[in-house]
């Protein structure tokens, strides 16, 4: 097995024992890239420099005795996270050139980790899409089936930890960002509760939803980086200060006995794929021989939650957006006034989807609309939310489908935005109730594309939810296939 | 018909705190470089985050406090989004459906001003136009300058209580100097550090009309002036039949007019919603009861002590206090001198003159007091009278010397002597026979003149009442 | 629910976005789908929920009054798209 394919925990016992130095591990992540880039676009910007440069860092700081988590560990940033001095661009023409004078919260913190920043992913736009295909700088491709999307919006950093193009990446999640790309590609996605992890430097789509999660090649590096970028920042107002677990012990658990874990009914409808029903059903063996309990429950608000969502995040985002206007950095495009500045800079800079959801998120929230659809929503999402308090008043976690198919063609629902929203219907709740939910590898559709499992557990159950993953990982095989490994 | 003026005032003070709202950049923004007190935070960058300073919510308790009004045990801010290149996240944090405190009310002239709320926001940066006048209209271009960006500030807004410009100049008068008291802020108007909006309308028969918002008031008396002049505005269109259009105007404090600056349809929809990036602000009993507890003295305590303690009147109390500094100069000078109410009346008949004349601020005029102190023993021993005094006093100030210094190398000490002055007087009977004549025939006015004009020979040294006594003696002796 | 051309363009004023020709004759009509998607919200009576704008039920932290360090005039300006003797410039404003 190539070093790329491997995971970060194993890398870093290599390192430790002297087996193989960082820069082996760069090398064989710079050599996939050099293979499969080319196809795939996952990366915006590349590091390669600058990565060789850290890795020399922290064999030093290694050798000093320093404990490093990421002691060498080569990580993508989704493009959306703000990175010093390195053009951050949010996948957006509008910010072309951008330079950030200061580290996002989970970088400062993934740079002492001693983890190598080797690029900065592709995305959606702004994070608006399922698919990565809304980006300025083309569509990323899924390593499974470049004919594929990747989903989205975290679809670089997904494609490059499946592809062997990382390690280990971030991403960001406000309605399944995380977890839908991390299912479409095969690798394990987490949307931390929100509240967990800083937002300090990540660029808003929607404050009250946004959460940035780590995206790994299994559950045990999920546990690593999560232990890295989790805790109270006291930059970012809502992040909450709390006692952290040794999230890296949760993945020992071996068997679930005692655990409830519902699955809801309103999740297994007949408008999921056949293959991710099969995966599903799949699953719930699997736990059921963990020695977890496994029954029915309702959320029967879950089918308001798209429609919900797609009110509140465009209304926070039309607010996030609105100082892009060509003032202080970024895009500006020549006029004679400043509102033609305003209008030249905003209508060229931005791409369709993001208009849409500014105009979108501004009239949700303009005179005489606000009570009927911004106001409503917000009445609606404390529905979601109590949905799943009662909910885990019965059981401990719950299973859905990530998506509810596996990875789409590319261009098959770009013209169609709400068909592409609906891709989001099973991972949008639970950001909608701030808790937390990780993607899995679950199996594989017909086609050999990956099937994502979701489990959603209760806010700052982190540590819960990974034990959970972690003991249906050792139970499975699927989880250790790789698109490129030879 | 009758028709009655109806005034809402909306005041913004920016809060006395070393740092900025939700950043730790400084707020002393004052001649320094643009762009040079700024961070992501304020600078409204993707990714960064704002966290509210403890301090700017500890003063706007303490003004909220001081005007009476209940707190709201949970609070919370929203984002008011608009464009302007000042605005540099395109939104203010401001607050809008609850604000930190309601239903409060000051007290001007005996009357109740109710205040509807009092809430805090982030101000704004400031633009250049670099145009003669550094006006907007005609400025082919304009620059930013983001320091003042993120300050905090206090919105209060009153009722519709007030029905004159001089009540609303009193008004806005009586609340900087509170604002002074508490320490909240230095409410000076000139720097922009208070500022006031004003809604009007005129009622007739007692149904309220439609109102104007009037901007750009930069000084008290600008303020009386622009209310009159909009008063008269809405008089005119009324008693002429027409209707008062809803607008928000400007004020030209150069042409003495109100222009409009928008009108109703123009009007912003700010798209108000609850700011995500900041958590709810509950407000405990604790803090609010730790503020009361460490209220420093307010105008209307101090003016009742100066009465009580000093028997000082009305109008003086209210000279000395309306600002801060002047009363606590004049404590000052009490605790150093004794005799409040000679010392009220020199710092506000002299003093003030003085500082004024020689472009002084009252607080670096400390220095001065030791100064008066001497000036009113020499008096009081009749070294030196009252005219000479004066001119001494103002140039122990000037020259920064002791009074006693200046009397004795100019030789201003008072003569009292009467023999020395019968010289004087009997010079000046000589040289005006007319005015003694007027004086002898009956007309007493022709005294003061003689007496003014021995006061001239002996260069202002000489007793008023030794002179009188004398001239008095010397008119006996000619009739 | 359909949306007017109107809305639409009163919308695109707030948002200071210029759609022109085909892109606007796409917008209103996405526009109108998704607002009848959201139709389906009112289905629900929610007469008597609370809106729930902050997941997390704590008060909002409070930071020291102390002076932090921030960005130079150097790197304020090197950001901007257009400067002038330490300001950020922009067009004409009326
Ligand atoms: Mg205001
Ligand atoms: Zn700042």
């Amino acid at each position: 097995m190539e070093l790329c394919d491997m995971p970060a925990w194993k890398l870093k016992e290599m390192i430790s024992k002297g087996e193989i130095g960082p820069e082996d591990v760069l090398d064989s992540v710079f050599n996939r890239i050099d293979a499969v880039e080319g196809t795939l676009n996952s990366y915006i910007t590349l590091l390669r420099d600058s990565s060789y440069a850290q890795a020399k860092e922290v064999k030093r700081r290694l050798k000093e005795g320093e404990s490093l988590p990421l002691g060498g560990i080569p990580i993508a940033i989704k493009d959306i996270i703000c990175t010093k001095g390195i053009e951050t661009t949010c996948a957006s023409k509008i910010l072309k050139g951008f330079r950030p004078p200061y580290d996002a919260t989970v970088v400062a913190r993934v740079k002492r980790a001693g983890g190598i920043i080797v690029g900065k992913t592709n995305l959606d736009e702004f994070a608006m899409g399922s698919s990565t295909e809304n980006s300025a700088f083309g569509p990323t491709r899924n390593p499974w089936n470049p004919e594929t999307v990747p989903g989205g919006s975290s679809g670089g950093s997904a494609a490059a930890v499946a592809a062997g193009e990382a390690i280990l990446a971030l991403g960001s999640d406000t309605g399944g960002s995380v977890r839908q790309p991390a299912a479409f590609c095969g690798i394990v996605g987490l949307k931390p509760t929100y509240g967990l992890v800083s937002r300090y430097g990540l660029i808003a789509y929607a404050s009250s939803l946004d959460q940035i999660g780590p995206m790994t090649k299994d559950v045990k590096d999920c546990a690593l980086l999560l232990q890295v970028i989790a805790g109270k920042d006291d930059k970012d107002s809502t992040s909450i200060k709390l006692n952290l677990p040794n999230y890296l012990e949760a993945c020992e658990v071996k068997d679930l006995k005692g655990i409830k874990i519902g699955l809801p009914r309103e999740c297994v409808s007949e408008s999921i794929d056949r293959s991710v029903a099969r995966v599903i059903e799949e699953a719930k063996r699997v736990f059921e021989k963990l020695g977890a309990k496994v029954v029915e429950i309702s959320l029967p608000h879950i089918e308001y939650a798209l429609p919900t969502y797609y009110i509140i995040a465009p209304a926070e985002a039309s607010s996030n957006l609105a100082r892009y206007d060509g003032v202080q950095y970024g895009l500006r495009l020549k006029a004679g006034s400043l509102r033609e500045m305003y209008l030249e800079t905003r209508t060229n800079g931005f791409g369709e989807e993001v208009k849409r959801r500014i105009m979108i998120g501004t009239y949700v929230l303009s005179a005489g609309y606000y009570d009927a659809f911004y106001l409503k929503a917000l009445k609606v999402r404390r529905l979601v939310k109590e949905d799943f308090d009662e909910a885990f008043k019965e059981v401990d976690y719950i299973l859905t489908p990530t998506s509810p198919t596996p990875a789409f063609k590319i261009g098959e629902k770009i013209d169609d935005p709400i068909l592409m929203y609906l891709s989001d219907v099973f991972t949008v709740p639970v950001n909608l109730a701030g808790i937390c939910a990780i993607s899995i590898n679950g199996g594989f559709s017909d086609d050999g594309l990956p099937i994502g499992i979701q489990i959603i557990g209760r806010a700052f159950d982190e540590y819960g939810v990974l034990g959970v993953a972690s003991a249906f990982e050792a139970e499975t095989e699927c989880h250790s296939r790789r698109p490129y490994r030879r | 018909m009758e028709l009655k003026p109806v005034i809402g005032l909306e005041i913004h003070c920016q809060l006395l705190t070393k740092t900025k709202l939700f950043c730790s950049c400084p707020t002393d923004y004052v001649g320094r470089e643009p762009n040079t007190i700024v961070c992501p935070v304020c600078l409204g960058l993707p990714g960064s985050l704002p966290v509210l300073n403890k301090e700017a919510l500890k003063l706007a308790l303490r003004a909220a406090l001081a005007l009476n009004c209940t707190i709201l045990k949970k609070t919370r801010f929203h984002r008011k989004n608009y464009f302007y290149p000042d605005l540099p996240k395109a939104y203010q944090i401001s607050q809008y459906d609850i604000p930190l405190a309601v239903n409060g009310y000051l007290v001007i002239d005996g009357k109740r001003i109710r205040i509807r709320r009092v809430h805090m926001e982030e101000d704004a940066g400031k633009l250049v136009h670099p145009t003669k006048t550094g006006r907007l209209e005609g400025a082919e271009y304009s620059l930013v300058d983001f320091n003042r960006c993120g300050v905090p500030l206090i919105e209060i807004v009153t009722e519709p209580d007030i029905s004159s410009p001089e009540e609303a100049r009193n008004f806005v008068m009586e609340l900087r100097s509170l604002v002074q008291h508490l320490g909240v802020s230095d409410g000076n108007m000139e720097e922009g550090s208070l500022r006031c909006d004003a809604n009007i309308s005129i009622s007739v028969d007692g149904k309220f009309g439609t109102k104007t918002e009037i901007k750009n008031m930069n000084s008290f008396k600008a303020i009386e002036r622009a209310l009159a002049y909009e008063i008269n505005r809405h008089m005119e269109v009324i008693l002429s039949g027409g209707e008062v259009i809803q607008e928000t105007r400007h004020w030209d404090d150069s042409k003495g007019i109100t222009t409009s600056l928008r009108g109703k349809e123009e009007a912003h929809d700010y798209r108000y919603f609850p700011e995500p990036d900041l958590l709810p602000l509950f407000i405990s009993d604790e803090m609010v009861s730790e503020i009361s507890k460490t209220m420093p003295e307010l105008p209307w305590d101090r003016r009742n002590r100066w009465k009580m303690d000093f028997g000082l009147g009305d109008y003086e109390v209210f000279v000395l206090s309306s600002s801060k500094v002047l009363g606590d100069f004049f404590d000052a000078c009490v605790r150093e001198i004794g005799k409040p109410k000679e010392v009220s009346n020199w710092i506000q008949v002299e003093l003030l003159r003085i500082v004024d004349d020689l472009r002084l601020k009252i607080e670096d005029c400390y220095f001065a007091i030791p100064y008066l102190k001497e000036v009113l023993e020499l008096l009081e021993k009749g070294v030196i009278n009252n005219q000479v005094a004066k001119a001494v006093f103002e140039e122990s100030i000037r020259e920064r010397r002791a009074p006693i210094d200046i009397v004795k190398s100019k030789g201003l000490e008072q003569v009292s002597d009467e023999e020395a002055l019968k010289d004087a007087v009997k010079r000046v009977l000589e040289e005006n026979e007319d005015a003694v004549k007027s004086y002898l025939s009956g007309k007493d006015k022709a005294f003061n003149f003689l007496l003014g004009q021995v006061m001239k020979v002996t260069k202002g040294k000489a007793n008023p009442a030794v002179v009188r006594k004398v001239l008095e003696e010397e008119l006996k002796a000619l009739s | 629910m359909k949306v007017s051309r109107g809305d639409v363009e009163h919308i695109m004023k707030l948002a200071y976005l210029d759609l022109k020709g085909e892109e606007k004759e796409k917008m209103i009509h996405h526009f109108s789908r998704i607002l009848e998607y959201f139709a389906k919200l009112q289905e629900l009576d929610t007469a008597n929920v609370e809106p729930l704008s902050h997941v997390i039920e704590e008060s909002t932290p409070l930071r020291d009054d102390e002076v932090g360090e921030g960005l130079s005039q150097e790197d304020v300006l090197g950001m901007a798209p257009d400067k002038e003797g330490g300001y950020i410039k922009v067009p004409r404003i009326v």
